[in-house]
């Protein structure tokens, strides 16, 4: 049976006021399935960002629908979206955001700093650090990890409130071509699992990773609209 | 989440010390400001008890160092209607002039010491209103006699005779015809008032008030004397001091004890004066305490809004994970008390160390008094956390109004 996981129905963002007015994203309609992997990509500008910010209850839309998991989240006042932010979605950056004062284990707790932090929720990010491969390196400074190691732990982070939605906003913008591939096969991992997975990515290899993966799908935007795919080599990354 | 904000506060760790460094500074002047007036008040108000039920009468008409009373007047006061039934004890004082004693000024050791001759009534050990000696050699004098005890002070710096039993001659008028042999019959230790060593210093050396009384008739010279009577009665407050002199002054005026007009006084009411005087210098040290911690408190927030400004972004992913505006406003304020509280200890350390220091007789003239009290210790912890707060409250405002999607934009 097929479960819609999020509807976004003629969906609109508009900046700015009058004449100087940006349309971000121009009447989307769009259904995803629970558990689905989808990269969306575009140009700059394109809405990619603007569509992410507004499923992650960063933003809301100017108008139309946006349910996730059947909740209206344009209508949430912002203390139940900070609750929707916390139980339901994990945020990955291109900038990994990680604080640096503090070690990789404490950056995987701060989710929870605000409820308190207890042994169990300590063993539960240690088994996150293991799942991402940094099992070892919990009690290190962030300061002496690589690109790769640090958006590992920026996705360690994302998964310590067991998120049912991962948004990924360009997580592979700031790292090497093997480093950027291996993140996205830990996204994808981790999404098999029953995690619905958005990458927003300028990266055609990352759409071909994602495409060549039963779950996966892809959605093309373009001045703030779906439109058709372009085609990609679905072996590029091993290119 | 306060160690998390703990970590937080020093993430500028030149800047954040720096704040607390100056915030330590101002409260470490609060709390010094405070442990001395608290010191000197305290000091004063000891005075002030001590004044409590205590009265003087002095000769009115003649006042100061020429007041010369009756011998028997202290009876005629026990007599007076309301005055006397209050009376617990009395002391009479008679000074001798300065030159009674003048052979021996150029023996003592600063510039305006003065050896004085004085007589009791009675005793001195355990009289309530005289200075506060003991005998540590020889005994008291036996009245009539010409019996005198000495400050154990001149047996260092005397070279004329200060040993039990020797005689001590004392010149009755300026040209030295006219003398009298005293024997030193005790040696009194004199309580140390802690006066630096270039202040003059007066020594007595004691004797019976009517042998202080004749030798005064013996030199014919009965003007240059100063004599006091010193009262003390039930008292429950000020207030009943400033009546029992009333009651005195009034029957005096009445002629009572004519034909010698006498006045009392009480210091009470001089003290209770200082004590307004006090209660602004008060008010100006709060005001002075506000204004240096108002600069700290100025210094936690540039310090605050400098940090939060860089990290912007960070409570804006915080945010993204599921904090809320109370959160991080929570996490900007403990941050801010972290600072508060670091420049609380700062200052109480180097303030404990300052009050030791000044009050604690280490500096070249001697010690001021100085209390730490808690009052003081809990009115700079007080004032740290009200820094911390307000230091913290519109950076913490600030902090928790980003919004991700403005402050992500573009990355």
């Amino acid at each position: 049976m097929i479960n819609i996981f999020i509807t976004l129905k003629n969906v609109s963002k508009i900046y700015g006021e009058d004449r100087t007015t940006i349309k971000a994203l121009d009447q989307i309609d769009l259904q995803i399935e629970e558990g689905k992997i989808i990269t969306v990509m575009g140009p700059s500008g394109s809405g990619k960002s603007t569509l992410l910010n507004i499923l992650g209850a960063m933003d809301k839309p100017t108008s139309g629908e946006v349910l996730v998991d059947d909740i209206e989240i344009g209508g949430l006042p912002e203390r139940k979206l900070s609750n929707y932010r916390k139980t339901q979605i994990g945020f990955i950056f291109q900038n990994f955001y990680l604080l640096p004062n503090l070690n990789v284990i404490e950056n995987v707790l701060t989710p929870l700093v605000p409820y308190g932090i207890k042994e169990k929720d300590r063993e539960k990010a240690q088994e996150i650090l293991e799942i991402v491969g940094l099992g070892d390196r919990a009690n290190s400074k962030v300061s002496k990890l690589s690109g790769g190691e640090s958006q590992r732990v920026a996705i360690a982070r994302a998964l310590m409130n067991d998120p049912k939605l991962i948004l990924a906003d360009e997580p592979t913008g700031n790292l090497d071509t093997e480093t950027g591939k291996s993140i996205v096969e830990t996204l994808i991992k981790l999404a098999e699992k029953g995690t619905t997975l958005i990458i927003v990515t300028h990266d055609p290899r990352v759409v071909a990773l994602v495409a060549k993966h039963p779950l996966g799908d892809s959605i093309w935007i373009k001045d703030g609209r779906l439109s058709d795919q372009p085609t990609y080599d679905l072996d590029c990354w091993e290119d | 989440m306060l160690l998390f904000s703990i970590k937080n506060a020093f993430r500028k760790k030149f800047i954040s010390i720096l704040a607390a460094i100056g915030v330590g500074f101002g409260l470490m002047l609060v709390f010094v400001i405070g442990a001395f007036t608290a010191g000197t008040s305290a000091q004063f108000q000891d005075s002030l008890n001590k004044t409590l039920g205590v009265v003087s009468v002095t000769e009115k008409l003649r006042g100061g160092s020429d007041s010369h009373l009756p011998l028997n007047l202290p009876q005629d006061l026990l007599n007076t209607p309301d005055v006397g039934d209050s009376i617990l004890s009395y002391n009479v004082e008679t000074q001798a002039p300065d030159y009674f004693t003048s052979e021996y000024w150029a023996n003592l050791s600063t510039f305006g010491d003065r050896l004085l001759l004085k007589g009791l009534n009675s005793t001195i050990d355990g009289n309530w209103g005289g200075p506060t000696t003991k005998i540590i050699e020889g005994r008291n004098f036996d009245p009539n006699k010409n019996e005198t005890i000495i400050d154990s002070r001149l047996v260092n710096i005397a070279d004329f005779p200060v040993t039990v039993g020797s005689n001590l001659t004392i010149n009755l008028d300026l040209s030295g015809n006219k003398t009298s042999l005293f024997t030193i019959v005790g040696i009194y230790e004199q309580e140390d008032i802690g006066a630096p060593s270039f202040v003059p210093r007066d020594y007595y050396i004691y004797t019976d008030l009517e042998t202080a009384w004749n030798l005064l008739d013996i030199a014919g010279e009965t003007s240059d004397i100063y004599t006091l009577i010193s009262l003390r009665f039930n008292v429950k407050g000020h207030e009943d001091t400033d009546e029992f002199v009333e009651k005195i002054n009034d029957y005096s005026d009445a002629d009572g004890y004519a034909p010698v007009y006498v006045t009392a006084f009480s210091l009470a009411s001089f003290l209770r004066e200082i004590e307004d005087t006090f209660a602004i210098f008060n008010t100006f040290t709060s005001i002075l305490s506000f204004i240096v911690v108002l600069s700290g408190g100025m210094a936690i927030i540039v310090t605050q809004l400098m940090s939060i400004s860089s990290r912007m972004k960070e409570f804006a992913i915080l945010k993204a994970t599921g904090w809320k505006n109370r959160h991080i406003f929570k996490d900007v304020i403990y941050e801010s008390l972290t600072l508060g509280i670091l420049g609380a200890i700062i200052g109480l350390s180097i303030g404990a160390t300052l009050i030791y220091i000044l009050g604690g007789g280490l500096l070249p003239f001697g010690g001021a008094s100085a209390i730490i009290t808690w009052r003081g210790i809990i009115e700079v912890v007080a004032y740290a956390l009200g820094l911390g707060i307000i230091g913290g409250l519109y950076p913490g405002i600030k902090a928790s109004r980003v919004r991700p999607v403005v402050v992500l934009k573009g990355d």
